[in-house]
């Protein structure tokens, strides 16, 4: 028994940290209805200024207030007069693409500001980390353990303070809902939503200095595998549970206590399950509980309102456009292909060589988001499990690479069809937290052992060799062609399954899942055959960079990835194959060109924060940047030609014949 | 005065132009009847009324200030009241809180009270449902809480596109009763519906729309023909029996 | 009560949301090739009725069959294989596709009994059969002339003919119409009332959810009234608009 509660009892103050994000999510849900997945990123940016203050010897009540009471709140208002007010209420997908670019981009800005050196934790609020104040069933209890658990008694206070107070509460959660409609009671949706973010970064600003001091150093890691266990926590409550979700922080703390206690650290429970259990328990929450399952599942009454979709521009050009465009865009690429093997120098080559098999792995982002409308956060996942395979199977088993690269292709797609069965029922922003929560399980659980993701100083990979062809020279040609080859062969695939049968119930599926089952469509089979075709192409993708690199580890393929990828592609134009290898073209010539940038602005930090906020014109453009720079210039070039516009021929494609115009689209 | 007034509106969707330099107004204490067929502009006039889509071309005016342009909120606060096609009401609040909503802004604590308990009164199928999340209510029933939130207090006007729509008779008659209470209080309306003949016996004026333009405006009594030669040219003997009103046999 | 061998019959169904009874043993059947009105107030539990018989909702107690077969238990999907077919009150449409698109989806997911591998990679075009049954469907709701344009650019009343015609493709046993003239104009009502004139003859069944009375009396040949998620009435029309419970209840008007 004492064994037991001297391992239970340090887990309290830890379960005590999940506590309080857990209770901080839990009150911006309830208040307004909002799943902010920025919080991690939030309650990172607050910690990380007081830190830096403290550094600079402000006093830490000053440090305090600027970090938490001025700047948090800054930051929400900014959050949503730029970003969310802009995205229509029903667009999920936008929500989730915009959040997650917050998300990866706000730390980056922070290490792009102040530097990336390492920063070590600053000390406790109040009392000294070092000290012992008490023993609980004979465990000591340090200072830092004691204020954890006094602050969470604290946020518990003010939660409930918070949550008491309805009327606001009302008013915030109706704005979610729907802006416009709260305005025809004569109500400003705006001052009330810029306030529910305030609130809601206040909240996430303060669990973030709170919580510095329990890692040694301040790493943006930490807050975001924090927040995904935190979620599991409030998760239990249903996101509105303020109590349970107090409660499954705790017992989330007491059950790693008990763990990291009872298995030896050499088994492979101690690496193993210890650090996946709150990512397993949140997939298991997010598969089981219904009311999760329609997390953010909210139809817009004023949809009706707005224009119809914007038609693809492809589609609605003159023909006269349509040839020069087409023979142009060919043009442009044999060019390119042409100029790679002949002048282009050897590092621009390998950039070049790297987008190629980048629109590889971004292909599979077409195919799940761009054709069945869901956001999957774990497509890195994907990819470094073909990489893995491939590679283990050709330094350990002399398996030639490409061989290795299709059996890597086929174990992605046979994991990706699994991961799909438990995910049948969800959708939105539920199934993208499902495979955040997958990603982050493979990440700390799977791809650390050296079977899988191979030792810390990495897997060496071979070039494949075709025939006497060596595509082993780092400046090699041979593998751009390569890597084109099957870049064209995958795109054309992606295309064959877009115009197919499969792909009109994939479009049914997407525009309404409710009218599409009741025409005899299963959204099941389509969701696993998409998912499992998307895994493949990015296994498939994932080994090729294998190759390329010559070296892969695991933090190659971390979950981190999987975001930028998706922010990338969604940005540049997710419905379409040309979408995707823009996307993986300017991912890689974007980050070589900054490169030349001295320091810490050549460092990488800066193109994901360029992403980012081209993610912002996401926001406004659905379709994707791309998409819709395309629509301007071509209504531009036509005017200019006098060839009428696009908007003219879609008005005449949808009267024709009947002469009457539409009273409103319909939503 | 007039309590609403469009003058030339142009109005559409993107590349879709709906309204045509539409003008149409709306006396203090007045009831005009907006009908035509569908896809001729009525719903946009609505959208445009609450401030929703915003015309290209002329103004919009309501108790004399030019609201052309304003947000929504701007022009729920100068008295002009919405009750837009569909579901106005938000699914995830209780239906006590949605009317709470509209009540609580305009009229103080106490008052909101007496308001809830009035509407409650004249709708006990609310006051049953009272704490249900107002999306778990059938469609006709959220159209029912949609108009609820309009009628509890008294604004200078009222807009209310397709009234009827998916009412059963007798919460149609019912609506049309609160209606006729409404506008002896002073609320000036203006009822967009598809069942013309009630409409036309309650309003004093009535304006026919065609294809985003005014094609008829005047005494009720002359909407009928001009609505039926516009129908005209595709009409059967079954079109006929069902221009009837949809009241029982 | 005989056991039907062909129609939609649905027995003894309850629906309870947590303490609410919004269907209380509620019995009723549609032959094929017959039109049964559905009428009752607001909130009777008319689309509650229908979301059962669709299987977008699962009954608490009681069941559903088609032609003698029980669908309990099955999706929704598998119930529109089998000849169950619908339209929303709130409608459900493909908004970017075109009127056709809707068709040859419909009449493809629901022909196909499972996912062939050459529908990964055919050129998601209609065969000759499909394409006769497209241009009979579009020629029947009358919107043939707006085949090809996207339905998102159509009017409210045009996508409820997008509805049903999506529905009827592919010969269902039942259709189960959700408010279909719900903002429809006369000139469309007449539309939709000559389609559903046409079904009985095809052999297919209709349970018709409609407010809209005239429209009610003029297709239905036997009407159900419900109210309170009961059954309080049933018959021909006139008879049973004539009851004083159902005047009381759905009409407004005591006799």
């Amino acid at each position: 028994m004492s064994t037991f509660l001297s391992y239970a009892v340090p887990g309290i103050p830890f379960g005590c940290t999940y506590a309080i994000v857990a209770m901080g999510l839990v009150l911006t849900y309830r208040t307004t209805g909002v799943f902010n997945f920025a919080f991690g990123s939030q309650a990172f940016v607050s910690a990380f200024t007081y830190t830096v203050l403290i550094g600079e010897g402000v006093a830490p009540w000053l440090a305090f207030v600027i970090a938490v009471v001025v700047l948090a709140p800054a930051l929400g208002w900014v959050l949503d007069r730029f970003l969310f007010r802009r995205i229509a209420a029903t667009n999920t997908t936008a929500k989730l693409v915009s959040a997650v670019a917050v998300f990866v981009a706000l730390p980056q800005i922070v290490l792009l500001m102040f530097g990336s050196a390492t920063r070590f934790s600053p000390p406790p609020l109040f009392l000294d980390a070092g000290r012992v104040y008490l023993h609980l069933f004979s465990t000591p209890i340090n200072g830092l353990e004691l204020e954890t658990v006094i602050m969470t008694a604290a946020m518990v206070l003010v939660v409930s303070a918070v949550l008491g107070a309805s009327r606001f509460g009302l008013t915030v959660r109706a704005a979610v809902e729907s802006p416009r409609l709260l305005e025809l009671e004569g109500i400003r949706s705006d001052r009330v939503l810029s306030a529910a973010w305030m609130g809601s970064s206040l909240m996430a600003g303060l669990a973030g200095v709170l919580l510095a001091p329990q890692y040694p150093t301040l790493q943006f890691n930490n807050y975001a595998i924090l927040l995904v266990a935190a979620l599991a926590a409030a998760a239990l409550g249903n996101l509105a549970d303020v109590r349970l979700a107090l409660l499954g922080g705790i017992l989330l703390g007491v059950v790693e206590g008990l763990a990291s206690g009872y298995f030896s650290t050499s088994s492979v429970w101690h690496t193993g399950l210890l650090p996946a259990i709150p990512f397993l328990l949140l997939a298991i929450l997010l598969v089981a509980r219904g009311r999760l399952r329609r997390l953010e599942d909210t139809e817009d009454p004023l949809a009706a309102c707005d224009p119809p979709p914007p038609v693809p521009v492809a589609v609605t050009r003159s023909a006269e456009l349509d040839r020069v465009i087409k023979f142009g865009g060919r043009a442009l690429a044999v060019a390119a292909v042409v100029s790679v093997l002949t002048w282009v120098p050897g590092n621009w080559a390998f950039t070049l060589t790297a987008g190629v098999v980048y629109s590889i792995i971004f292909l599979s982002i077409t195919l799940v988001t761009g054709m069945s409308g869901q956001v999957s956060l774990c497509q890195a996942t994907f990819a470094g499990i073909g990489a893995f395979v491939a590679a283990q199977l050709a330094v350990h088993h002399g398996v030639p690479i490409l061989l290795g690269a299709v059996i890597g292709a086929l174990g992605a797609m046979v994991v990706g069809a699994l991961g799909a069965l438990p995910a049948l029922r969800l959708r939105g922003l539920p199934l993208a937290l499902l495979t955040l929560a997958l990603a982050l399980l493979a990440d700390n659980a799977v791809f650390p052992y050296s079977w899988a993701g191979g030792p810390a100083s990495g897997l060496n990979v071979p070039r494949p060799q075709i025939g006497s062809i060596d595509l082993a020279t780092t400046s090699s040609k041979g593998f751009f062609v390569l890597a084109l080859l099957v870049l064209v062969a995958c795109g054309t695939g992606v295309k064959l399954v877009q115009r197919a049968t499969v792909g009109r119930y994939l479009d049914a599926l997407r525009a309404s899942p409710l009218g599409a089952e009741s025409v005899g469509i299963n959204p099941g089979a389509a969701r696993v055959f998409v998912f499992a075709l998307s895994a493949g192409l990015a296994g498939l993708g994932g080994a090729l960079y294998a190759s390329l690199q010559q070296s892969i580890n695991p933090a190659d393929f971390n979950y981190q990835f999987s975001l930028v990828f998706v922010v990338v592609v969604v940005t540049t134009g997710v419905r379409t194959v040309e979408g995707a290898i823009q996307a993986g073209v300017s991912f890689v010539v974007v980050e070589q060109l900054l490169s030349y940038l001295p320091g810490r602005w050549g460092s990488g930090g800066l193109a994901i924060v360029l992403f980012a906020f081209a993610a912002l014109t996401y926001a406004r453009h659905p379709e994707g940047v791309v998409e819709f720079q395309k629509r301007m210039w071509t209504e531009r070039a036509e005017r200019w030609l006098g060839l009428g516009g696009p908007s003219d021929r879609i008005v005449e494609m949808a009267t024709a014949s009947t002469g009457i115009e539409g009273d409103g689209p319909v939503a | 005065m007039n309590a609403l007034e469009l003058v030339g509106v142009t109005a559409g969707y993107g590349p879709y132009r709906a309204l045509d330099g539409a003008s149409l107004s709306v006396p203090d204490g007045g009831i005009v009847a907006l009908v035509g067929p569908n896809g001729a502009g009525k719903s946009t006039v609505a959208r445009v009324c609450a401030g929703l889509v915003v015309p290209t071309e002329g103004r919009l005016l309501v108790g004399g200030e030019d609201l052309t342009g304003a947000a929504p909120w701007r022009i729920a606060r100068a008295g002009l009241a919405s009750v837009i096609e569909g579901r106005g009401v938000f699914a995830r609040l209780s239906v006590a809180a949605n009317l709470e909503l509209s009540f609580g802004r305009w009229l103080g604590p106490a008052a909101a009270a007496t308001a809830l308990e009035r509407t409650f009164d004249g709708f006990p199928m609310l006051a049953e449902r009272r704490a249900q999340p107002a999306g778990t209510l059938s469609g006709g029933q959220q159209r029912l809480l949609s108009l609820a939130k309009v009628l509890g207090d008294s604004p200078r006007v009222v807009v209310a596109d397709e009234l009827s729509l998916g009412l059963s008779p007798a919460a149609v008659e019912d609506i049309y009763l609160q209606l006729r209470a409404l506008h002896a209080a002073g609320t000036a309306l203006l009822v967009i519906e598809q069942q013309t003949d009630r409409v036309l016996g309650l309003a004093d004026r009535a304006v026919v729309l065609d294809r985003g333009v005014v094609a008829f405006s005047g005494p009720p009594e002359g909407a009928s023909p001009v609505v039926r030669r516009i129908l005209g040219a595709t009409t059967t003997p079954d079109a006929d029996s069902l221009a009837e009103p949809a009241s029982p046999a | 009560m005989p056991e039907r061998d062909r129609g939609l019959s649905v027995a003894s169904l309850s629906v309870r949301f947590g303490g609410i009874a919004a269907l209380e043993g509620v019995d009723l059947v549609v032959d094929p090739g017959e039109i049964v009105g559905l009428v009752g107030p607001n909130g009777a539990g008319k689309t509650t009725l229908i979301n059962c018989a669709g299987g977008q909702l699962v009954q608490s107690s009681g069941s559903v069959s088609l032609g003698g077969e029980s669908l309990d238990g099955l999706p929704p999907f598998r119930r529109a294989r089998r000849g169950v077919a619908r339209t929303f009150q709130r409608i459900a449409v493909f908004p970017e596709l075109t009127v056709r698109e809707h068709l040859f989806i419909a009449a493809r997911a629901r022909r196909r009994s499972g996912a062939r591998w050459s529908e990964l990679v055919d050129r998601g075009r209609p065969d000759t059969d499909e394409s006769d049954e497209i241009a009979a469907t579009l020629e029947l709701v009358g919107l043939a002339d707006r085949a090809d344009a996207a339905v998102a650019t159509l009017p409210l009343g045009a996508c409820r003919l997008v509805e049903l015609g999506r529905a009827l493709i592919g010969r269902p046993t039942v259709v189960l119409a959700d408010e279909p003239s719900s903002g429809l104009d006369a000139r469309e009502r007449a539309t939709l009332a000559t389609v559903l004139r046409t079904l009985p003859a095809q052999g297919i069944g209709v349970l018709l959810v409609e407010h809209d009375l005239p429209l009610v009396s003029l297709v239905c040949d036997r009407v159900v009234v419900l109210h309170l998620g009961r059954v309080i009435a049933e018959g021909p029309f006139q008879a049973v608009m004539a009851d004083p419970a159902v005047r009381r209840a759905y009409l407004g008007q005591v006799a």
